[in-house]
């Protein structure tokens, strides 16, 4: 558990990004496809929000609708889309761009794919340099090694020279981190960036992406679906259920009491170090297909408290004691336990 | 992906490629008949344009190596500056037809709203026969250098527009597009370092195997009287003159056709040992 708190400024400051009612929808030959529906969603500077979900429940979806990286297939409607007060939906394609790397900036899931595999790192590093800075090539190579050297690439003055196929998994990941943070923007997305990475280098990696995004003041959109980073890394927590919201809470209070029956099962598929032979309890079934949703709560099927009324009222995400919101009819949960005992 | 696949692979196939006799081959072969055509006018001492009636239809001597043709000419002068052309004709098509249809594959992969229409379009070529395409195209622009590249070029584009939209889509799929738009890369710098830079492997390949193709067609116009006029020498005319002699003079249709034959065969050799050291299921 994060144990620092941000100071106060950071709390009450108007929110860097704020996402309103957006939903995305794909069209597909078999139809279209809701991926996100109703997000709602805001961080503030130097701030790091989670973005907590399974597979397919739109969470990278979220992070390309934010960047502007959405295929042409895809559908965007927000009722606000605002980054630093300006309107993203209204912006012209170039200035969109041009606060692209500069402004805000995305790590990916696969360090081995998510680099050109033909151009040298320096060369990579360089030209992110120069699309947004107006200086002299060797100026901005050793920025380039500098910012390598930032990242604990070890002899960065050679890995500039080296392609990425020469390089690790946990070196490629650094140099992508140094890539996206070369402008010092105000947001860095961060989809899933140690999934791919073995697990000693996962920790050193999360470090790293902590470490400097508080040095530069970066808010952090972290995406993930390992509760154990989003202890480690979070300030809030979003968790989202096949597109929807179902619960947003701080980081501490959502471990303390989660208020979601889905929240509840995503923290007992954690395995637990410190009680041996305490059981995870995975969440029975699968997400459902996005085209064929269950009526009521999306979640009702897998739900081990779900009754008549989850099957067919859908429910709204609620405001909770204590700035947080959930999206079940029995939240809080644990009253109604008690109750229905 | 995983590290393996990028790793070397350029060295690899050259590897690959060297191991090939085939490759040396039809390499060799094609150098030395390109070089041949280039310093043609060194190589010989006849004029390829020279009429000598009295010399007309002589077999193979010592003086004339391949024999004369029908206006008395040395044949193998006039094959050498018939390769010129035919070669002329078949490497600018190709080149015409592969930055052509390399930029419309690449586009529609890229800008996946203009993918719809180009390769509709695309389909239109490639249901004529691309001979008969070759032809309508050659008689529409009528004869002169010019219009028979464009002819040869239009007629292998298609094909290498198809191939680079499917190679440019496999790119397209890969992370480093969605990263390098996300440090904010404009689309002129996707496009060359990223896509063309990743998906131009089977691109090549298929372009060398369009040489063969090319040079083909251009040899079909010249013989069915669409190419070049008299008495331009090219190789497909010369084929086409000599059939009127084919009992009396064998010699002049049959060594401008086995000319033909050699360097198509050379290019297709070429291309299939390319495409097979790209292919990484071969072992």
């Amino acid at each position: 558990m994060k144990h620092m708190t941000l100071p106060d400024s950071v709390m009450t400051a108007p929110p860097l990004l704020t996402v309103e009612n957006l939903s995305v929808t794909f069209r597909t030959d078999s139809g279209p496809l809701p991926a996100l529906d109703g997000i709602s969603l805001s961080i503030r500077p130097g701030e790091t929000v989670a973005v907590v979900g399974e597979s397919g429940s739109g969470k990278s979806v979220l992070s390309l609708a934010v960047m502007g990286l959405l295929p042409p297939t895809a559908e965007l409607t927000a009722s606000g889309l605002i980054f630093d007060g300006e309107d993203l939906q209204a912006m012209s394609k170039r200035t969109r761009r041009d606060l692209r790397g500069r402004d805000m900036a995305m790590i990916f899931q696969e360090p081995s794919t998510a680099l050109n595999p033909v151009q040298r790192i320096g060369d990579q590093l360089i030209e992110a340099i120069r699309l947004h800075e107006d200086i002299p090539t060797p100026k901005a190579r050793a920025r380039a090694i500098e910012a390598l050297a930032a990242t604990g690439i070890p002899s960065p003055e050679l890995r500039v020279r080296a392609y990425p196929h020469e390089l690790s998994g946990g070196m490629r990941q650094r140099a992508l981190i140094a890539m996206a943070l070369i402008h010092r923007p105000r947001l860095l997305i961060a989809d899933e960036p140690t999934t791919a990475l073995d697990v000693t280098v996962q920790a050193q990696i999360l470090d790293l992406i902590r470490d400097l995004a508080r040095d530069n003041g970066t808010a952090t959109l972290f995406i993930t679906h390992d509760m154990g980073v989003v202890a480690e890394m979070a300030d809030r927590v979003a968790v989202l259920y096949a597109g929807r919201m179902v619960e947003t809470a701080s980081a501490s209070d959502l471990f303390e009491s989660p208020e979601h029956p889905y929240t509840l099962g995503l923290l007992g598929s954690m395995p637990q170090l410190n009680q041996r032979g305490a059981a995870m309890l995975p969440i029975a079934g699968t997400v459902p297909d996005l085209r064929q949703m269950p009526p009521g709560c999306h979640f009702h099927p897998r739900c081990p408290f779900a009754d008549h009324r989850c099957a067919t009222q859908r429910p709204d995400l609620r405001p909770l004691a204590g700035n947080r919101r959930s999206a079940c009819h029995y939240a809080p949960l644990l009253e109604t336990l008690e109750t229905r005992a | 992906m995983t590290d393996a696949t990028y790793t070397g692979s350029g060295s690899r196939t050259w590897r690959r490629l060297r191991r090939n006799p085939m490759v040396t081959i039809a390499l060799g072969v094609l150098i030395l008949i390109a070089l041949a055509a280039i310093f043609a006018p060194w190589l010989t001492s006849f004029d390829p344009y020279e009429t000598a009636l009295r010399q007309r239809l002589k077999p193979p001597s010592a003086e004339h190596l391949l024999g004369t043709d029908s206006q008395g000419r040395d044949l193998l002068t006039r094959l050498l500056y018939g390769a010129r052309t035919t070669l002329l004709i078949g490497c600018a098509g190709t080149a015409f037809g592969a930055l052509l249809g390399g930029a419309i594959g690449l586009c529609a992969a890229f800008y996946r709203r203009l993918d719809g229409v180009f390769m509709r379009v695309i389909d239109v070529f490639l249901s004529f026969p691309s001979i008969l395409f070759g032809l309508s195209l050659a008689a529409i622009l009528g004869p002169g250098l010019d219009s028979l590249i464009i002819a040869v070029g239009l007629s292998v584009m298609p094909g290498i527009a198809r191939i680079s939209r499917g190679a440019a889509l496999s790119v397209m799929a890969q992370d480093y597009m969605d990263s390098g738009r996300s440090i904010g890369l404009p689309d002129r710098s996707l496009l060359g370092r990223y896509l063309l830079a990743n998906a131009y492997p089977p691109i090549l390949t298929y372009t060398t195997l369009a040489f063969g193709d090319a040079v083909l067609l251009a040899a079909t116009l010249g013989f069915l009287g669409l190419g070049l006029q008299p008495p331009t020498a090219e190789l497909g005319s010369i084929a086409a003159e000599g059939r009127s002699f084919l009992f009396i003079a064998p010699h002049v249709s049959t060594a401008a056709s086995i000319l033909i034959f050699v360097i198509v065969l050379s290019f297709n050799l070429l291309g299939d040992a390319l495409r097979d050291a790209g292919d990484r299921r071969a072992s």
